[in-house]
């Protein structure tokens, strides 16, 4: 199925049992893969994804399963959402 | 770094590798499966003959494969456009 990048956004994303992640507020794509890398989430849902203070988090699109009226992740275990989070924060740090 | 985000792309001047403008960047179209990146809907300039290109309402819309950068501007390869629009 072919879909328009632009209509990704603002749409909920969801794991697949369920639990509400947040909202897509953009998308990354990889120009020389030519690919989607990630999907920019906002408005996280706490209690499915510690963000901190962080405004949001970006996630590899490779988790995603479905894409529909809504977007459906794998589930993963919060604590390999954080481990991920991390390790993009400390690449961050890294960088500075 | 290759990786970039589709909403700073809105309004981005789109020409070809001659030089000539083809338009304003309006969209990506990808795979939902994949994630690959299939095509590159465009605003075409007033000037530019579409008659060359594949076609949607008011837009024409580029193979992925004939993108060649993106950065201040979109580059797009001409040559490869009209080699998939006569196969």
């Amino acid at each position: 199925m072919e879909i328009e990048l632009s209509s990704l956004y603002g749409l909920g994303l969801y794991t697949d049992r369920g639990i509400y992640v947040g909202k897509i507020e953009d998308v990354s794509v990889d120009v020389k893969e030519k690919r989607i890398s990630g999907l920019a989430v906002k408005d996280v849902n706490p209690n499915a994804f510690n963000v901190g203070k962080k405004k949001g988090v970006i996630l590899p699109y490779r988790w995603v399963t479905a894409i529909g009226d809504i977007v459906l992740i794998k589930h993963v275990r919060r604590r390999a959402l954080e481990r991920e989070a991390e390790e993009e924060e400390e690449g961050e740090k890294r960088r500075k | 770094m290759e990786k970039i985000s589709a909403q700073k792309l809105d309004d981005k001047k789109v020409v070809d590798s001659e030089g000539s403008e083809v338009g304003v960047y309006q969209n990506i179209v990808a795979d939902a499966g994949t994630g690959m990146l299939t095509g590159l809907v465009v605003k075409p300039a007033a000037e530019l003959n579409t008659s060359g290109f594949r076609k949607e309402d008011d837009y024409i819309i580029i193979p992925f494969d004939a993108v060649k950068a993106i950065k201040d501007v979109i580059v797009v390869d001409s040559e490869k456009i009209r080699a998939q629009v006569r196969a």
